[in-house]
């Protein structure tokens, strides 16, 4: 009987999403991925029924560990403005530090295997931002907007900003820096934009 | 997607085969549903080694090597 080896699961989740941010889904196999790691298929075969089943999971892994991080010491009661700072910092915090598994994710929305992740993954998530939403327009502090609307204008100028300071440099040559000071600067025109 | 863990309580057989196309499946299956002590069984057909799983508390080997050739396809057991 072999036992489960979590030290095992995460080296070879690791060295996945390595591969698969490097050269992409489609030359991505079990077969490449014993070599990297140093293990046999047969052991890799152990804890995933195949291809599908270990990207599969790869994916819920880090999308868990993504939505995890993104509501840390965030309450759905919180008003608008406090609310949507603890957002930014809890996303940037796990940007700045997993930029790998950010990569990955964005590689897998594109997938069609994407589908079949995220019917498990946003029902809490959904759900706790949904209330946030809804009680910030209750306390008529948001416009109401269709929630789309709200997300793109909530949520992109951060994602462009933290886009700017992985890439090293926005315009031309010069390198650019995501400070406390340009977020809360980014998020105040935000709010302005949002509030009521 | 329900993804139980079984390895632990359940033998992992793992073989390279040239179970490769539909209808190969198609042969194969019949076989495996039938033969008692598979518990699940699942060709990986994505993977150049084609590899077949078989979940099994009692099966040697062996026995399942003696099966899938029987019905046509290569079968060898992967090493660990």
């Amino acid at each position: 009987m072999r036992i489960r080896d979590e030290k095992k699961i995460c080296q070879l989740h690791q060295k996945a999403i390595e591969m698969i941010v490097r050269e992409g889904l489609d030359g991505f196999g079990i077969n490449k991925l014993a070599k990297a790691a140093g293990v046999s298929p047969a052991t890799i075969y152990i804890y995933y029924k195949d291809r599908e089943d270990l990207i599969i999971q790869t994916t819920r892994r880090v999308a868990d560990v993504m939505l995890e991080e993104s509501l840390r010491d965030f309450d759905p009661a919180m008003s608008l403005e406090e609310g949507l700072r603890k957002q930014w910092h809890n996303r940037a915090a796990h940007f700045m530090k997993n930029p790998l598994d950010v990569e990955f994710m964005e590689k897998m929305r594109y997938s069609h295997l994407y589908d079949k992740v995220a019917v498990h993954l946003y029902t809490s998530f959904k759900d706790v931002m949904g209330k946030f939403y809804h009680n910030a327009v209750a306390r008529k502090e948001l416009t109401p907007l269709p929630i789309e609307i709200f997300w793109a204008v909530a949520y992109a100028p951060l994602y462009q900003l933290i886009k700017f300071h992985t890439q090293e440099k926005a315009f031309g040559h010069q390198k650019f820096t995501l400070t406390e000071e340009l977020m809360e600067q980014t998020l105040q025109l935000v709010l302005k934009a949002l509030k009521i | 997607m329900n993804t139980t863990y079984t390895a632990e309580a359940m033998g992992v057989l793992v073989f390279r085969t040239n179970i490769r196309f539909k209808k190969d499946l198609a042969m194969i299956a019949p076989v495996l549903d039938k033969q008692p002590g598979v518990q699940r069984w699942n060709v990986d057909r994505e993977d150049t080694d084609k590899v077949l799983r078989i979940e099994s508390r009692t099966l040697r080997p062996e026995e399942v090597i003696h099966l899938v050739t029987r019905a046509g396809f290569d079968c060898e057991e992967l090493p660990e």
